[in-house]
């Protein structure tokens, strides 16, 4: 099943581009191959693909819309099915340690380009889809497609780098930086290089304004409200941490702990191993800590938020229409409200009216009690444990201050990721909830 | 290693890059202040001014015609025929006995009265003349002078509520001023007995703040009889010009409309500095469209 004709008309012109584009991409992909490497069986593959992008450049620009490429309704339907922020958020996690656990395969040229083309290609069936394109092709959100595959491409660039410094390490070779440390002039070949790419930056972003106008509206109105109000997109991921957390938290510690703990690396960072040159192999705590929080915690969620969550904040399937009728069911409960009254059967504790101060504080500490005890242990009796056990080398060389602080910054950093689980899997809402002062956690 | 004279990267590929890119810049930006210049809604925004511009002038034209300017004669008439309209003696007499009231302005009353029976006097002079023949000369030597009377006698009326408000300002000024004194006088008594002062202290505190509470007291009557006052003769004034303040207004009105469409028409249409304002790169920085 195709989408709507006139859609597809208008859009036909743009993907015969597209995949114009692509073909000629891997043309001269191809002919580099085969001229300064010497590989013409794998230039011959990629001649094939490019001819298969130019027949899908010809459908696009045949004149029908039913011959313009376009992913099967099926499979589009199967994964609106499948999407939802638990698949999604347990997806990029296990996407992260893959593309971790097998660096070395993904870094291969030749791997990364058939990513990128299945990636494109991918990309260039959704488009024929009504719905994907309508939020993709959203000025506004133009760009951020542009960041995922330039985010990918300096990870990856990066990436390589560190593999092949590592695999030099171990065969006690200096990394590639040191090779070629000669020192050069500051102008030209920093100054000068960097005006040249204000001037050209400048050049391309003026073009991009006019060619794509910002999708400017009415001046705002408190009494007509967008669905959804969405932040700006570097904060999707705060807003989408909302749905998890109360505002004082989501919205003010977590991104000043963001801060904090960035500002205290340097401080923190007892491996002497891996300044001035990538590495992951000898600085894999601290590589994993770090990617884990930008690109899973960060990236991801900005995408989610941008991408994939519609009117009244509900997730929506890539290939889905953005009704703003759309209800989801959310029942969630605090801890207290599981513990006294679904496990122990009991009502929760209240002080009775007009009872004095210390009363009504100690029923709120008795009500709060199981999640007082959970996070008590979480932040003050776990780190010990890890600094006894899978830490104890760490601990060792970092001293009980910088230690605790790491320690203590790492699970508030992955408090977000369990407190995920916990609602998906327990409709788990808050662990303490006292609103008598607004304070939930 | 030290660093040498040789540069990394070639300086003329360098050059022929920054060269390009330079040409770039200056064609996105002749692009953009191009497409500024070209938005879709400035035809539109460029046709309704016109159209505003010709339904000012229509209106204009249409305004100028003879059954307009006759209308507007006969305001005119109208406002002069109040102007010359005898005063309302009733008025009048209640005016002077407002201004009585006040031991300030008796000298002014006697002046006022005076006035008053001279163009009393006067008007009964032209209703005595009538029509009679030969006495159109006369009648219009006496209507000279009764018009010259009842504008200075007007004036007087006018300077006379001035000066009332004048002195109720006064007044005010001197209430406010025994007002903050009382308030220290109080804050001094009250600071006496909380600071337990000698008995003696606090009566005499207590007895300044008395006799500051009694001058108050006084003040404030005086104001509020200098207030009614002022209002009284304002408001009797107002009854006396009633007549010739409407006419005015109804001249005002009539000549105001017209006015309006001029100004609008003055706003709306183009001219050359308008017209330069919108031309390219000009109208990028808040042109008149």
């Amino acid at each position: 099943m195709h989408s709507n004709p006139f859609f597809l008309t208008d859009v036909a012109g743009f993907l015969g581009g597209y995949y114009a584009f692509i073909a000629v991409m891997n043309g001269v992909f191809a002919l580099i191959l085969w001229q300064k490497y010497g590989q013409p069986a794998r230039a011959l593959v990629w001649t094939v693909f490019a001819g298969v992008m130019m027949v899908l450049a010809s459908l696009a620009l045949s004149g029908s819309a039913s011959l313009v490429p376009a992913l099967p309704a099926g499979v589009r339907s199967v994964v609106n099915a499948l999407s939802g922020p638990v698949i999604y958020s347990l997806g990029t996690m296990a996407l992260f340690t893959a593309l971790f656990v097998f660096r070395k395969f993904f870094v291969q040229p030749m791997v990364a380009w058939t990513i990128l083309n299945a990636a494109l290609v991918l990309m260039g069936l959704s488009m024929a889809d009504e719905n994907f394109a309508a939020i993709v092709m959203k000025p506004d959100n133009v760009p951020i497609v542009g960041l995922v595959f330039l985010l990918a491409f300096f990870t990856w660039v990066a990436t390589k780098q560190a593999v092949v410094n590592d695999e030099r390490i171990a065969r006690g070779e200096p990394p590639m930086e040191k090779l070629d440390d000669e020192k050069v002039l500051v102008w030209p070949d920093l100054v000068y290089t960097e005006l040249i790419c204000m001037v050209a930056v400048s050049a391309f972003l003026l073009l991009w304004a006019i060619c794509l106008p910002a999708p400017l509206e009415e001046p705002a109105s408190s009494v007509k409200t967008p669905n959804p109000s969405k932040a700006p997109w570097y904060f999707l991921g705060l807003q989408e941490m909302l749905v998890y957390f109360d505002p004082w938290y989501a919205g003010v510690v977590l991104p000043s702990l963001v801060v904090f703990g960035l500002m205290a690396m340097p401080y923190l960072d007892y491996n002497k191993q891996g300044n001035g040159y990538y590495s992951i192999a000898e600085r894999k705590f601290a590589y994993l800590t770090y990617q884990f929080g930008f690109l899973v915690l960060w990236i991801t969620l900005i995408i989610l938020g941008t991408f994939l969550r519609g009117p009244n904040w509900n997730f929506y399937g890539p290939f889905e229409y953005w009704t703003p009728y759309k209800v989801e069911v959310l029942n969630n409960v605090d801890l207290n409200q599981m513990f006294w009254v679904n496990w122990l059967d009991m009502p929760l504790p209240r002080a009775a009216a007009g009872a004095p101060w210390y009363s009504q504080l100690g029923t709120i500490l008795l009500r709060e009690a199981p999640g007082l005890v959970i996070l008590g242990l979480y932040l003050v009796a776990l780190p010990p444990l890890l600094a006894v056990t899978i830490f104890r080398g760490m601990f060792a060389k970092m001293g009980f201050i910088r230690y605790m602080i790491m320690a203590n910054l790492m699970l508030l950093m992955l408090s977000l990721p369990l407190k995920m689980v916990l609602r998906w899997t327990m409709n788990l809402k808050y662990i303490v909830a006292i609103p008598e002062i607004s304070l939930n956690f | 290693m030290p660093a040498t004279e040789q540069t990394w990267r070639d300086l003329k590929i360098l050059h022929i890059v920054f060269a390009v890119a330079a040409v770039a810049l200056l064609a996105t930006t002749v692009a953009m202040l191009a497409a500024d210049h070209d938005r879709p809604w400035k035809k539109y925004a460029r046709g309704f001014r016109e159209l505003e511009t010709w339904s000012a002038q229509a209106r204009i034209e249409q305004q100028d015609l003879a059954d307009y300017r006759a209308r507007g004669d006969d305001l005119a008439e109208a406002l002069a025929e109040a102007r010359r309209a005898p005063l309302d003696a009733g008025l009048a007499e209640r005016f002077v006995a407002a201004v009585r009231t006040a031991p300030e302005d008796a000298s002014a009353a006697g002046f006022l009265e005076q006035d008053i029976a001279d163009l009393e006097e006067l008007q009964a002079r032209v209703a005595d003349l009538g029509d009679a023949a030969g006495s159109a000369e006369e009648v219009g030597r006496l209507n000279e002078r009764r018009f010259a009377l009842r504008g200075d006698l007007l004036q007087r009326m006018q300077d006379i509520a001035k000066r009332a408000k004048f002195r109720e300002d006064l007044l005010a000024g001197s209430l406010k001023l025994r007002k903050a004194e009382l308030d220290k006088n109080r804050a001094d008594y009250e600071l006496a007995i909380a600071a337990e002062a000698p008995a003696e202290r606090q009566a005499t505190l207590l007895a300044l703040a008395d006799a500051k509470r009694a001058e108050v007291a006084d003040a404030t009557l005086a104001f509020q009889g200098a207030n009614t006052h002022r209002k009284n003769l304002e408001a009797l004034f107002g009854q006396i010009m009633s007549a010739e303040d409407a006419a005015a207004k109804a001249v005002a009105d009539h000549r105001g409309q017209l006015a309006q469409l001029q100004k609008t028409y003055d706003d709306r249409r183009a001219n050359l500095g308008k017209k330069a304002l919108e031309l390219p790169v000009l109208d990028a920085f808040n042109g008149p469209l």
